[in-house]
């Protein structure tokens, strides 16, 4: 069980493992009971340091392949069956969808850098799903990479619209692209999610939709450069911020929260913990903020299990959005749908089922 | 006339990257003028109020606009990026 609201989780310092420059922004930043709760963790970090690392020590596991992710991988048709195909078009600065036809599947280089960048990153993502998952494309059945670069003027946004991708230039202020790879992956996910039964866009299934692709981003890049868990920045639309922004990134699923800090943008207001869920009716019930909580559960558990995140975790969260059945899923309904998937893919009292148990209990999630 | 257009929403989910402008239509050169007024009738943004196609776009923005017209009258549309016409979303980028 979770509460929504309010300040409801015990907190036990061992099994909280908020670190401490969060908690001192909290202590600075957040009002009333959060700003006490942070001040008094933060007191005792000191105490429970040691225990905790202790702790960690026991836990971590060195980045082996995992048996279950070598048979999901020996099981895989070969990447070669699946057929990429991509097309990218130009907006030409203006709203109209999809724009000018200037770059398909096996053409060279347009020299326009947002072209080549849309092309090249399809790729990546598109391999990831093929050669980790055995997807044949966003809809499982080879659709067409459809993306529009240059959409309308100075424009700060990328989307996916349901059946293309889109992506602005940015208005060099606030925003200098948008294509870069965590991006483009977070997009091309959110078409997997849509064509895997899909999360409704609002509230707690809008920002499970949110955090599947954000995981999905971080796991294109992270298998691109070939990075560990622990080796991961987890940071997603990392540089796209504008060159007078105080901010690493758009979103850090290591510490959500802090990913900017800047007189214009304000403060990144993504919670890492159940404590913190923010109630809005804007963003479609904030369902880029609250995305912070399964981001950060989804952290915690590849770092507690090593090695690659496009492993075991990526397998289980991959599995877990197939049979979930449920467009209205809370992060509950959420969470207990990946303890299923790491029960049939690695067994009921694995590692990967322990971590997961303990890495959404950190978020404030019993399951 | 004033048209004031404000979003929230998108792929950042912060209010400082979305779009937030206040154009005063008499202070626009005459030809853009009569456009934003045809474009900004309130029937015709009723209609696209009202319109609302199931949509299965993720991280576009949502639109708050407010219309206040020549008589002091106030209009308040929410309208999704979705059923924007592409020629109305050039004409905002325009203003
Ligand atoms: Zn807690
Ligand atoms: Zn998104």
């Amino acid at each position: 069980m979770f509460r929504v609201q309010g300040c409801t989780c015990r907190h036990d310092p061992l099994q909280c493992i908020i670190p401490p420059h969060m908690l001192r922004v909290l202590s600075i930043r957040a009002g009333g009971e959060v700003a006490k709760m942070a001040r008094s963790l933060l007191d005792q970090s000191e105490k429970f340091r040691e225990s905790r690392s202790e702790d960690a020590g026991t836990v971590m596991v060195p980045g082996k392949a995992l048996p279950g992710a070598f048979v999901a991988a020996a099981m895989s048709a070969p990447a070669g069956l699946h057929d990429l195909h991509r097309e990218i078009y130009d907006g030409e600065n203006k709203a109209a969808l999809p724009g000018k036809p200037v770059r398909s599947e096996g053409s060279p280089a347009t020299g326009d850098a947002a072209v080549d960048a849309a092309y090249d990153n399809a790729k990546i993502v598109f391999d990831l799903y093929s050669d980790e998952f055995n997807r044949n494309s966003l809809d499982g059945k080879g659709l067409p990479l459809k993306a529009t670069v240059h959409h309308r003027r100075d424009f700060n946004n990328a989307f996916w619209n349901g059946s293309q991708m889109v992506y602005g230039d940015g208005d060099g202020v606030i925003f200098r692209n948008f294509l870069e790879l965590s991006v483009v992956a977070h997009e091309m996910s959110h078409g997997v999610v849509g064509f895997s039964g899909g999360l409704t866009y609002q509230g707690q299934s809008g920002a499970l939709n949110e955090s599947f692709a954000d995981v999905f981003g971080a796991l294109a890049v992270q298998r691109n450069i070939g990075q560990s868990a622990h080796e991961a920045d987890w940071l997603i639309g990392k540089g796209i911020l504008g060159p007078g922004i105080n901010g690493a990134a758009l979103r850090s699923m290591r510490a959500p929260g802090t990913a900017y800090s800047d007189g214009q943008l304000g403060q990144d207001p993504q919670p890492y913990h159940m404590d913190l869920f923010v109630n809005t009716s804007e963003d479609n019930g904030g369902v880029h903020i609250n995305s912070g909580i399964p981001n950060h559960a989804f952290y915690l558990f590849s770092v507690l299990l090593g090695g690659n995140a496009w492993g075991a975790p990526g397998h289980i969260w991959y599995a877990a959005l197939q049979s979930l059945n449920n467009p209205f899923a809370s992060f509950a309904d959420w969470a207990a749908e990946t303890m299923e998937a790491a029960t049939g893919l690695y067994g009921v009292r694995s590692l990967e089922f322990v971590f997961l148990r303990r890495a959404w209990k950190l978020v404030g999630i019993s399951v | 006339m004033i048209v004031k257009i404000a979003t929230s929403g998108g792929f950042a989910g912060i209010p400082a990257a979305g779009i937030n402008k206040t154009v005063d239509v008499s202070s626009l050169p005459p030809p853009l003028q009569e456009r934003v007024c045809r474009a900004f009738e309130p029937p015709k943004l009723k209609r696209l109020e009202k319109s609302g196609a199931p949509d299965t776009s993720v991280d576009r923005f949502n639109y708050a606009i407010t219309v206040t017209d020549d008589a002091g009258e106030v209009h308040r549309y929410r309208l999704e990026e979705s059923v924007l016409p592409a020629e109305l979303i050039d004409l905002m980028d325009e203003m």
